[in-house]
């Protein structure tokens, strides 16, 4: 639970680019958090296991290449076997290759010990948070759930489906988790 | 420590299996990738002229030089020729709705000149003019006769026909020799 609330979009507000573009709907979520999951682990697993092939101050540009190739690859199997999901975030999966998660967790992997579990467990809590929200702002905002009709048209509250309803579903998910963390 | 010529060396050869790896998924990959852009593109297509054996696109905005139909409205997206005759398919978005961003839909015409279905695709409004509305323009012809604006969806009811009426004005003028 501790692990869910301490997850990177909630409390550190990393990635939130990610995490309001890619939640208007549930199944672009999972195609996000799939991704966020595949580049994490594999920079952790590659960086650490290649880090003594390289100087200090090549880092940078050793998880550069790693992450924007890690990121083609996501693109290039979502695109292809998920395109439903991939398309309403076509613009902001390449985001990912720049993510300042990736860059946290490669240079974790270089300095200190390996910690691929850490890595898939941000990159899980990660495709939770984002599934949550997506999940909300599709069945409140288009009445969907998977693309699949559940409420009727006049139950939609529509700006949840807009800009202002990502940082509004943000922001309200912050607030319960907080408040959740407080309590404890 | 590695050397820097080393880290050179490292660099390189990251790269370089970066490189063969993407390309290796690129040659599975890339053949579904554009064979479901073009399934797509086309899927709507279907719903709105059923019974289509092919299409053909005719106009593209994007791509508006490469094509022969001269003065088309901005709200025509693209249209496509149903390749045995049976019609044309209009894609169309307009801005004309209260909110200013793009209603986007499908449209139909058969080749009496007649609307056989019309497609909501997007629709950002928050006032729904309902899933009837399109449908009042099935069997249309170009006079739009029976065609009524939606009262308190004024804007957006509008801006469809006006965006139907685009459609049958290339239609009339361009795509049947102006004999209609």
């Amino acid at each position: 639970m501790e692990k869910t609330i301490k997850n990177p979009v909630t409390v550190l507000v990393l990635g939130s680019v990610l995490a309001l573009a890619c939640t208007t709907n549930a199944l672009s979520a999972l195609v996000m958090g799939l991704s966020v999951i595949l580049v994490l682990s594999l920079t952790t697993i590659i960086i650490d296991k290649t880090k003594k092939y390289f100087e200090e101050s090549y880092l940078f540009i050793v998880t550069l290449i790693i992450t924007t190739s890690l990121t083609t690859l996501a693109y290039m199997l979502s695109a292809a076997f998920i395109a439903d999901g991939y398309k309403p975030i076509a613009n902001y999966l390449p985001a990912l290759a720049t993510c300042a998660l990736s860059f946290g967790v490669a240079k974790d992997a270089y300095y200190e010990k390996t910690n691929v579990k850490e890595s898939l467990t941000n990159g899980l809590t990660f495709l939770v948070a984002v599934m949550v929200m997506a999940a909300v702002r599709e069945l409140l905002g288009a009445g969907t759930l998977f693309n699949v009709e559940v409420l009727q048209p006049a139950f939609k509250i529509a700006i949840l489906q807009k800009a202002p309803g990502a940082f509004l579903a943000l922001g309200f998910a912050c607030a319960c988790l907080n408040k959740t963390k407080e309590e404890k | 420590m590695p050397s820097k010529s080393k880290s050179n060396l490292f660099v390189i050869i990251l790269t370089l299996s970066f490189a063969l790896v993407l390309t290796g998924v690129n040659l599975i990959t890339g053949p579904i990738i554009g064979s479901g852009n073009k399934g797509a593109e086309v899927a709507v297509l279907n719903e709105v002229l059923s019974g289509a054996e092919g299409w053909e696109c005719i106009y593209n905005k994007d791509d508006a030089a490469n094509s022969s139909l001269e003065n088309v409205s901005e709200s025509i997206a693209s249209i496509w020729q149903e390749t045995s005759g049976k019609g044309y398919g209009f894609k169309l978005s307009t801005t004309k709705g209260f909110t200013g961003e793009a209603i986007e839909f499908a449209i139909g015409i058969d080749a009496e000149g007649k609307i056989t279905s019309a497609k909501l695709t997007a629709y950002p409004e928050s006032k729904d003019f309902g899933a009837s509305y399109p449908a009042t323009y099935v069997g249309q012809d170009a006079s739009l006769n029976d065609v009524q604006i939606v009262a308190g969806v004024t804007y957006s009811s509008q801006a469809f026909k006006w965006a139907v009426e685009d459609a049958f004005n290339i239609y009339t003028t361009q795509l049947t020799g102006g004999n209609e």
